[in-house]
């Protein structure tokens, strides 16, 4: 499984940081957003994570994310409700509705639902 | 203004100290009163140095200068005000008004993995004193012990499990707590990019109202371009400074180990403020 780590600045200071490293280590940067960046998932990028989480305490987030499966993580129902919610006819149509009258997740069901 | 180096004296408004001495370190004494470097102390009674004082307080050729941005701060000791005056203001209390803290999660992070690696380490204890066991049956030999060994193994394995399962949760709890605190930094980063786009404004605004009489100045500093030249910003940074603080209105002295000038008392003349004269960098 590829993981990588994603970086978030909660400061200027952490942003500007972030952004050094990234622009010093091209290498490791996978994706890079304004203040938030993915470094792969090697020791070095943990180097810099740790590094900017030294300097800038809890102004930086370090998540360690994976890609998202969701023929893995995610049962059929969910998946088939979301390809035919986006083949709907109305665009006006909000999920509750067109999932009413249909044999679909009902959305709170979903949110008490962890992966 | 009164100067003292070591045991000697020096008053005036235009003054030249003629040994060698650090020209930042006595820039520095202008600020802070006594300044200590290299065995020699220099003490400066003068009228309190303004903000430009740090840009160009300190005139010498190894200098650097960000001269737009010394120019608004020059603009300011003159009294200038910008339009964009009370955002910046506004901005600075609201920053003021909220909390910076910092919540660190470290100790519960190392807790929780420390716990986990202690249950999985027990967990193949348990396995494994469960198969020597079965194995023992087997064999109909005696398992007294080894079943005494499983009992007390399991029973670490709870206990570690709930152990771990505890300091999961208060990692948890401290999570949200981050994320919580992490709101404000949100709002806090919002609003400084907004007071540094402010500033920026304040400072271009400044910056458009002194250009030209910066340029008047640029084109008469001695031993300057002598004209007005095509972009008074792209000069070097003596001249620029010099400009600068001749433009800007302050009573603080200001140390200059450059030699554009005859003398400190032509130099305060010019700049229209006090000045230390420091001569050791002619040569």
């Amino acid at each position: 499984m590829v993981t990588v780590l994603l970086v978030i600045a909660y400061s200027r200071a952490a942003r500007q940081t972030l952004r050094n490293v990234c622009r010093g280590h091209e290498e490791i940067v996978v994706g890079q957003f304004g203040r938030v960046a993915l470094l792969d998932g090697t020791e070095f990028s943990a180097f810099q994570a740790l590094r900017l989480r030294e300097k800038h305490g809890s102004a930086v987030q370090v998540e360690w994310t994976q890609p998202f499966n969701e023929f893995e993580r995610v049962r059929e129902a969910v998946r088939e409700a979301a390809t035919s919610y986006e083949a709907r006819d109305q665009p006006s149509t909000p999920y509750e509705r067109f999932a009413a009258g249909r044999d679909l997740p009902d959305p709170d069901d979903m949110r008490g639902q962890e992966l | 203004m009164i100067l003292r180096l070591d045991e000697t004296a020096y008053r005036g408004r235009a003054v030249a100290v003629p040994e060698a001495v650090d020209p930042t370190a006595v820039a520095r004494a202008v600020r802070e009163g006594t300044v200590t470097e290299a065995d020699r102390t220099v003490t400066v009674q003068s009228r309190s140095p303004v903000a430009v004082h740090k840009r160009v307080g300190c005139i010498h050729p190894e200098m650097g200068l960000r001269v737009r941005t010394a120019l608004a701060a020059g603009g300011r000791a003159r009294g200038l005000s910008t339009p964009h005056d009370a955002d910046i203001r506004a901005a600075r209390e609201t920053l003021h008004e909220l909390p910076l803290q910092s919540i660190e999660t470290t100790d519960e992070r190392r807790r929780v993995a420390q716990l986990t690696a202690e249950t999985d380490r027990l967990r193949e204890r348990v396995a494994e004193t469960r198969g020597r066991l079965a194995a023992h049956r087997t064999l109909d030999e005696p398992v007294d012990d080894l079943e005494t060994a499983l009992e007390s193994a399991a029973r670490d394995l709870s206990e570690a499990e709930t152990s771990a399962a505890a300091a999961e949760q208060s990692l948890e709890q401290r999570r949200a707590a981050v994320r919580t605190a992490r709101e404000t930094l949100d709002r806090r980063m919002r609003l400084e990019d907004e007071l540094a786009n402010c500033q920026r404004r304040a400072r271009a605004a400044l910056v458009d109202r002194l250009a030209d009489a910066y340029a008047s100045a640029v084109a008469a500093v001695p031993d300057g371009p002598r004209t007005r030249p095509a972009d008074p910003f792209a000069v070097d940074p003596v001249t620029a400074a010099l400009a600068v603080a001749r433009i800007a209105d302050f009573d603080a002295p200001v140390v200059l180990a450059c030699d554009r000038f005859a003398d400190a008392e032509a130099a305060s003349a010019w700049l229209g403020a006090p000045v230390i004269r420091c001569e050791q960098l002619r040569s």
